[in-house]
């Protein structure tokens, strides 16, 4: 007999029948009845076809749009009935990384977009951020381009500023859409095994549950703990990977024009 | 019968009315269109404004080391790099009004009037007007322009994502800066225009003598028109700041909606700058 316990990691985000809002046609849903549960720690791969709602869902994950129906529970509440200092105190705690860039302000070099987040919320001077932010771009492998503006910098890398800056509070849940797009495959290798040690707990000793968007499952594949998708409205969860693999969409080999003349 | 057909086949005097209708209706649809997009417009800037002194407010000590270089910035932006422009404005002024008046004025034997009508057109109305429309056509369009360009390319939201409030971050040093740099731009245009202004008389061999003619000036400024100089120019800064922003920040844009927006800014600045200016000469007036 042993008396050794299984600790069961907590759970960070739950989704209970959740209508996700277009971004484009507001009022209107892109995914229903979402249901979804996270612990502390997992890897999630969330895939579909392109142009479909896949990055839709992520600022409702995020919590920084309010889903059309349904309950979403971040880290432990409801984001809808927090008021607007604790949500961004609750912000904090999620890093979220947008598609093409992650969104980097114009403005700002590489290393004044990482230390912002450190700057405003620790209430530092920029140069009391340094030390941290270095820190950060060290282990991103960005310190050759820590004095570059966006304008001047590659593309290829910017996805990766973007990480930076979402891990600079050291969040406990970390979003990320299409980080591969359209990389190349030195850019591939980085991402995962980035992404495996921080979810492991080795680039900031304490582990971090990842939710990562994409195309194709397959890459994902001997990374990732869980895996879903969006199919049309739909979202499903798979109870393995091989499942997910085998999806009708992700081995759908045609695309279509009338997939894309919904946006426009 | 005859009746029915005259009813039933139009005749050109019949046409006539129902032509007018058609334009009534049609002048009644768009000035309803119109009035209802003004509301909107009205009703969406006053949210917003609103929005942001409540921020300006409880946020007042957050941050201050990410917002004070920022309200700097805009201080450099619409004002000390504004400084050449408004000098060049300024001694425009003077020699267009001040030269001239005090010029007529002295042809009359009315010289004596010189301070009151300076004080009247320079102190009280052309120099916040203009000093407020140069900024809004070298800040305040670029500002739409800038911000417009970060909505549209999703800055925004990545301020959101990292927990920064966009308007403490975008707009609050907007409105502190702008404020500021139109109230000190204002101070320095008047100077400026009052002394090229006697220089210009000076050459035009007017006589009044400089002591003369400041005593003129300071016998006819009130404390209340100090008061009501700040309070007018830090409202224009107020105001051109929410519009520019508002126009850039508060709707979905895409990159094409972009120069429409900054036009729209513009317009609606001026219109709400001028009405302003009229609301403080009823002021002037009571006071």
């Amino acid at each position: 007999m042993s008396d050794q316990t299984t600790i069961i990691p907590r759970i960070v985000l739950e989704l209970f029948q959740v209508a996700v809002e277009s971004p484009l046609h507001p009022g209107e849903s892109e995914v229903e009845g979402m249901d979804l549960k996270m612990r502390a720690g997992e890897f999630w791969v969330i895939s579909g076809v392109s142009n479909n709602a896949k990055s839709s869902i992520l600022p409702t994950l995020a919590g920084l749009q309010k889903p059309l129906s349904g309950l979403s529970l971040l880290l432990g509440q409801n984001f809808q009935e927090l008021s607007d200092q604790e949500m961004i105190v609750e912000r904090r705690r999620i890093g979220t990384v947008f598609q093409g860039g992650g969104k980097m302000l114009k403005g700002l070099t590489v290393w004044e977009n990482i230390s912002l987040p450190i700057q405003y919320h620790l209430e530092l001077s920029w140069a009391d951020a340094a030390p941290k932010g270095m820190q950060i771009i060290e282990k991103a492998g960005l310190k050759a381009f820590a004095s570059r503006l966006p304008s001047d910098f590659p593309a290829s890398w910017q996805q990766r500023v973007g990480l930076a800056r979402a891990l600079a509070l050291e969040p406990e849940i970390v979003l990320i859409d299409r980080p591969l797009g359209t990389l190349e495959f030195r850019h591939w290798n980085w991402w995962l095994k980035f992404l495996t040690r921080l979810q492991h707990g080795e680039i900031w000793g304490k582990t971090c549950s990842v939710i990562v968007t994409t195309d194709d499952p397959a890459p994902w594949a001997d990374y990732a703990t869980h895996f879903a998708a969006v199919e049309g409205k739909a979202f499903r969860v798979f109870a393995t990977k091989q499942e997910a693999l085998k999806s009708p969409q992700a081995l759908a080999d045609e695309i279509s024009p009338e997939d894309f003349m919904g946006d426009f | 019968m005859r009746n029915e057909t005259a009813s039933t086949t139009p005749t050109r005097a019949g046409e006539v009315p129902e032509f007018h209708d058609r334009v009534r209706t049609a002048y009644l649809d768009f000035a309803g269109r119109k009035i209802l997009a003004f509301m909107e417009t009205i009703h969406g800037l006053g949210a917003f404004a609103l929005i942001t002194f409540g921020v300006a407010i409880t946020k007042a000590g957050v941050s201050r080391k990410v917002i004070e270089p920022l309200i700097k910035d805009q201080v450099y932006k619409a004002g000390i790099k504004l400084l050449p422009m408004i000098s060049f404005m300024a001694v425009a002024l003077g020699l267009v009004v001040i030269g001239q008046t005090v010029s007529l004025l002295s042809k009359v034997g009315a010289q004596n009037y010189a301070g009151t009508v300076m004080v009247t057109a320079v102190f009280r109305e052309l120099g916040p007007l203009i000093t407020a429309i140069v900024v809004l056509a070298r800040v305040g369009a670029g500002n739409v322009i800038e911000l417009g360009t970060a909505r549209a390319l999703g800055e925004v939201e990545t301020l959101e994502s990292l927990g920064i409030d966009p308007i403490h971050y975008l707009v609050v040093p907007r409105v502190i800066g702008m404020a500021l740099s139109i109230f000190s731009l204002t101070i320095y245009l008047i100077i400026i225009a009052l002394f090229s202004g006697y220089l210009f008389a000076f050459v035009q061999d007017v006589p009044l003598q400089p002591v003369e003619y400041f005593n003129q000036l300071a016998g006819a400024l009130n404390w209340h028109d100090f008061v009501l100089l700040a309070l007018k120019t830090s409202l224009f800064g107020m105001i051109i700041a929410v519009v520019t922003c508002y126009q850039g920040l508060a709707q979905p844009l895409s990159l094409d909606d972009v120069a429409g927006a900054a036009t729209k800014a513009v317009t609606h600045s001026v219109i709400s700058c001028v009405v302003l200016d009229a609301l403080f000469i009823v002021l002037y007036l009571l006071l």
